[in-house]
Order: structure tokens, then sequence, then C-alpha cells
């Protein structure tokens, strides 16, 4: 199973303040120190207008990190493609693809907030179609002066787990990155599903990617003790303010329910000594995932992420 | 007078711009310009991408972008600047070009992108916020696009539309050929993009620099160097140009002295 470490959001939180500049100028040594402890691949993410500056160009962001790098793969998760014009995506992946020598993994997702989509002027309920169009479009547009270096066109990840995201990437032959909330049964589950509708198109079916959020420590106990809670608080400030609940009203007007979603997380987290990491990513790989994406960079571990980063590939890499 | 070199991509593609951004930063050049592809030429497809990649690789030189602006969401342009500028860490300047007969409302929604502030647009074609039906939860009536560019005052200079230039109170950079604007504000740049060959005549290239310079103020040249042998076209405009236009007059003999003394062919490497 092939090791990422995820996920870099660029984010100036209330929690952990940082200046925007100084957020960009760290990516590219951050970059540098994962390929040199022999990461596979560094993930950035996508949202926008939210308070926090959370990046709304990985590819360009990414771009940074690239030109210091040699090895390091580097991946959108996700990339938000209802968002975008397709072929503006198409043309900055190819250029991301070319002056890193062939080294993007294209991660797409639907996106789930409406401030964002309004903002652009498009209606949310058309993601979906979007979102198939836009894969269409990708697929169809990278070639001739678009061309990127890897063939046919850099790995693309769909985002997501609901029966339609399966049926739209896994009919196409693509690959899936699927969410943190996931026990390995349900990885399992999902990969099963993804090949079944893989083989009723008559395709080859794609890979498997988990996002996990990691921590590693000497002390197991101490650091769940003092890791998952400032989990819970990064978490609980996104759904609070995004996530509808049932009831449909958002997170913060519900907080019980908030509670119930957000307990998921923290329970899925991997946070412990290097055995008990290695041993809840080994249970990853025996369900199927071809690659685990690391998440330790969050706006309340970036101060110490070099260290992190480094006892997290003593444990799972060596 | 500020000296820029205009860059298409090679056939040595970002191995070849970063060759091209030392030779330029040696000869003391102010910024590269970066321009999109459109149709068959050798511009770069997705420039602002190729710009962040310069971001930790290169020193001081500032780069320029020259994008299309009013065929997508102009705040699409607006992020994928800001967040360039980011990269570059604070180097970036923003070039426009007209995509569409859209462009003033471009414009002026990128405008409204990269202050820092929330804004409510009002533009027929790109209505921001939009309030599109079947958007309903926690929507905005003012949006801001969030982060801020690393400058104060992110430069965006207007290409080949002079006109949606002083509407919108920006730097409008003359094409080849054209003279600029020489009623522009006194706090706006005055670039140029001109193209001249390798082997130009120095002196020739300095007296029609200069007439411009006097004559519509230009002060920031931006140069596309046709030809082969570029880095020594380079050291040459690095020494036999650029020191010649940094001031209105020369006292007589300093020319004919750096005519005498420099080497023919200085910091070529």
């Amino acid at each position: 199973m092939e090791i990422g470490v995820a996920l870099w959001t660029m984010q100036s939180t209330a929690a952990a303040p940082a200046n925007h500049a100084a957020l960009y100028a760290e990516l590219p040594a951050h970059a540098r120190l994962a390929e040199q402890l022999g990461f596979a691949s560094l993930w950035l993410a996508e949202h926008r207008f939210w308070y926090d500056g959370w990046c709304p160009a990985p590819l360009v962001a990414a771009a940074a990190a690239a030109a210091v790098t040699t090895r390091l793969r580097f991946g959108t998760a996700m990339l938000l493609l209802p968002q975008h014009d397709p072929r503006r995506v198409a043309a900055a992946a190819a250029a991301l693809d070319r002056l890193s020598g062939g080294r993007l993994d294209l991660g797409v997702g639907l996106g789930h907030r409406d401030a964002e989509f309004d903002g652009l002027g498009v209606a949310r309920p058309t993601r979906g179609r979007r979102m198939d169009e836009g894969l269409d479009v990708l697929l169809e547009a990278w070639g001739g002066d678009l061309a990127p270096v890897q063939h046919p066109h850099p790995p693309i990840w769909v985002g997501g787990m609901a029966e339609a995201a399966i049926r739209r990437g896994a009919r196409r032959g693509l690959s899936f990155l699927l969410p943190q909330t996931l026990y390995p049964e349900e990885v399992a589950k999902l990969r099963a599903d993804v090949h079944a509708v893989a083989a009723e198109a008559g395709v080859a079916p794609g890979r498997i990617g988990v996002l996990r959020d990691v921590w590693v420590a000497a002390d197991g106990p101490a650091a769940r003790r003092e890791v998952l809670p400032r989990l819970g608080v990064h978490y609980r400030e996104e759904a609070g303010s995004w996530w509808i609940l049932k009831g449909r009203q958002h997170g913060f007007a519900d907080p019980a329910q908030l509670d119930r979603q957000l307990s998921r997380i923290t329970d899925t987290a991997l946070v412990g000594t290097p055995d008990e990491v290695a041993e809840g990513l080994a249970a990853l790989e025996a369900a199927g995932a071809d690659l685990a994406c690391l998440r330790l960079h969050f706006d309340v571990t970036r101060a110490g992420i070099a260290d992190a980063l480094r006892r997290c590939a003593e444990a799972v890499l060596t | 007078m500020r000296f820029g070199l205009v860059v298409d991509e090679q056939p040595d593609g970002f191995a070849g711009l970063l060759a091209t951004a030392g030779e330029a930063e040696a000869a003391g050049f102010d910024l590269l310009w970066l321009p999109e592809r459109r149709g068959g030429d050798r511009g770069w497809i997705a420039p602002l991408v190729v710009a962040a990649a310069l971001g930790p690789v290169t020193g001081t030189l500032r780069i320029g972008v020259e994008v299309d602006l009013g065929a997508v969401n102009p705040l699409h342009v607006a992020e994928d600047a800001i967040v360039a500028d980011l990269a570059l860490g604070g180097r970036l300047v923003l070039g426009v070009r007209p995509a569409s007969d859209r462009c003033d409302e471009a414009v002026a929604l990128l405008l409204h992108a990269l202050a820092p502030r929330p804004f409510a647009f009002a533009g027929p074609a790109w209505p921001t916020p939009a309030h599109r039906e079947g958007n309903v939860f926690n929507l905005e009536d003012r949006l801001r696009v969030t982060p801020a560019p690393a400058q104060l005052e992110l430069p965006v200079w207007v290409v080949g539309a002079p006109e949606v230039a002083a509407a919108q109170g920006l730097a409008s950079v003359a094409a080849d050929g054209e003279p600029g604007d020489g009623t522009a504000a006194l706090r706006l740049r005055r670039p140029a993009l001109r193209a001249v060959p390798t082997d130009f005549d120095p002196a020739a290239l300095v007296a029609a620099l200069h007439a411009e310079q006097r004559g519509w103020g230009l002060d920031t040249v931006l140069l596309r160097l046709d030809g082969p042998s570029r880095a020594v076209a380079l050291a040459r405009v690095g020494s036999r140009v650029r020191p010649r236009l940094q001031m209105d007059r020369l006292p007589d003999g300093l020319v004919e002295h750096w005519d005498a003394t420099l080497p023919h062919q200085p910091n070529v490497r």
C-alpha cells in the first residue's frame, strides 16, 4: 500500500492563526521533507470563500512544491470539479503534470457548501451532472496542446462513496479516494462495489485510496488525550459552520446531532503508538486499499509537522 | 526604466524557463513575462501554475503573466492569481487580456475579488453572489474571496484594451508597435511589449526606447527577444541598453567610455 501525507489546506484559523504568505512559503520545505522521508505523495485540498483563506487553487499551490522535488507525487483531495470550467482544470493539470515530470494525482470531488456554488454562479443541485460532464471533458481534453506527461492522463481519483459517485467513477475505470470516516469493512465493501460496476462496464477497476487522520506518538494514551480533542475542535468548526444535518439546519444549530456526526471522525482516527498506527493501516490494506493518505497536517498540528512527519515515516515506512 | 523579458514555452519546458530566469536576473532584468497560449502560438498553458512554480526557485524577479479574462468566471482567475502571488512571496504582476466582449465586467469583478473585503457585484454575466435556485443554506449576500494576495495591491495590467484599462484606472500594456497611453495616472506603470531581434543594435534600441520614454512615458519595457543566442542578447541588454535608459541624459563621454571598456559580451556564462 502506498503511503501519502495530507492535507495541506493553507488555513489560518481562529484556533491556529498564521500569516498566509508564511503558509505558502513553508509548503515547498514540507514537500522536500516528505520526499526525503520516503512518502509517496503529498495531498492538498480546495475550498473557497471562507474566513480562514482555505486554499482555493490547489493545483497552483502544488506547483511551488513540485518545483523543489523530483519524486514526490502531488494530489488533490479534492479539487471541486463541478465548481470549475473543466477545460481550465485540464489545462492547469496538464501544466502541473508537465513541470513536475508526471507527478500529478488529480482527485475530484463534488463539493457540498452552497455558498461556494452560489458565489460562482452554479446551482448546487446540478453538481452531479456537472461532475459527469466535467469528467468527460477532462478525459477528452488531455492531448495535443494539453498533453500531460502521464499517459494517457494523470490518475483521476473520485472522492465520494454514494452510489452515484461509485457508478460515475467505476464505469469510467477511475480510482477512488474514500473519506477518513470509513471502517476497514466499509472500505472492503466499497471496493467490491467499485469492482462490480467496473466489471459491468467492461473496464478495469481503478485503485482504492483512503484518507485517514493519523498521529504517531510514543505514548499512545497521552496522544489520544491530547490530539483527539484538538482534531475534534478542528472538525467541529468546519462541521458546525458548513454541514447540513438532518432537519436541514447547519451543525451549530443542532449540537447533539453534531456531536454524533463528529464522534465517527475521532473514532476512526489512528492516534497512538507506532505499532497501533501500523496495525490500523494494515487493516486498511487488508481491506483492499492501495493508497493511504495520512492526514497529519491540520491548522492545530502545523507547528509540529516536521517531527510528526518523521515519527510517522519511522512508524509506517520502515 | 524597468526591463522585462517575454518568455514563451520552449521544448525544454520548465527547466528551460528556470535557466532563462537565471540569465535574466543576472542581466539585471526586473521581471519575466509569461503569456498564455492562444491558438497556435508558443505561450504557456496555465501560466499562473507555471508562475507559482517559480516561487521557491527564483529570488528577486517579478513574474508577470498574461492571461485571458472573460471566457470563464473571473473569480477563478483571481483565486489562481492570489495563490500564485502567495507562492511567489508577493512578486506577481497579473496581466489580463480580453477574451470576450464581457471584459469590462470581468475586470471589474476581478478587482472586487482581489480586494480584502466582502462585496456584492451585479454584473449581467457574473452576478456575485448569484442566488441561484437550489442554493439554500448559509448563503452570503456579500462574498469575500480569500485569502488575500501577498501584495497589499496586486498589480493588474490590461493587455490589448486601453479603453478597459482607462475605465478601471489600471495600467495598460501597449502592444508591440503601438504607443502607450501617455495620459495614464502617475501612480500607474506604463508598460509596453516590444519584439526585438537578438542581433539588435544597442544604440538603435536605446534611441527607440528613449524616444518612447520621453514621448508617452514608457517606463517598463517587456522585451521579446527573437532569434538565436538569447543568453548573449540578454547580457547585451543588461550592459549596453539598460544602463543608458536609467536617466534622461548621460554625461558626455560616458557612453563612449562604456563602449571602450566593457567586454564585447559581458557577463556571459
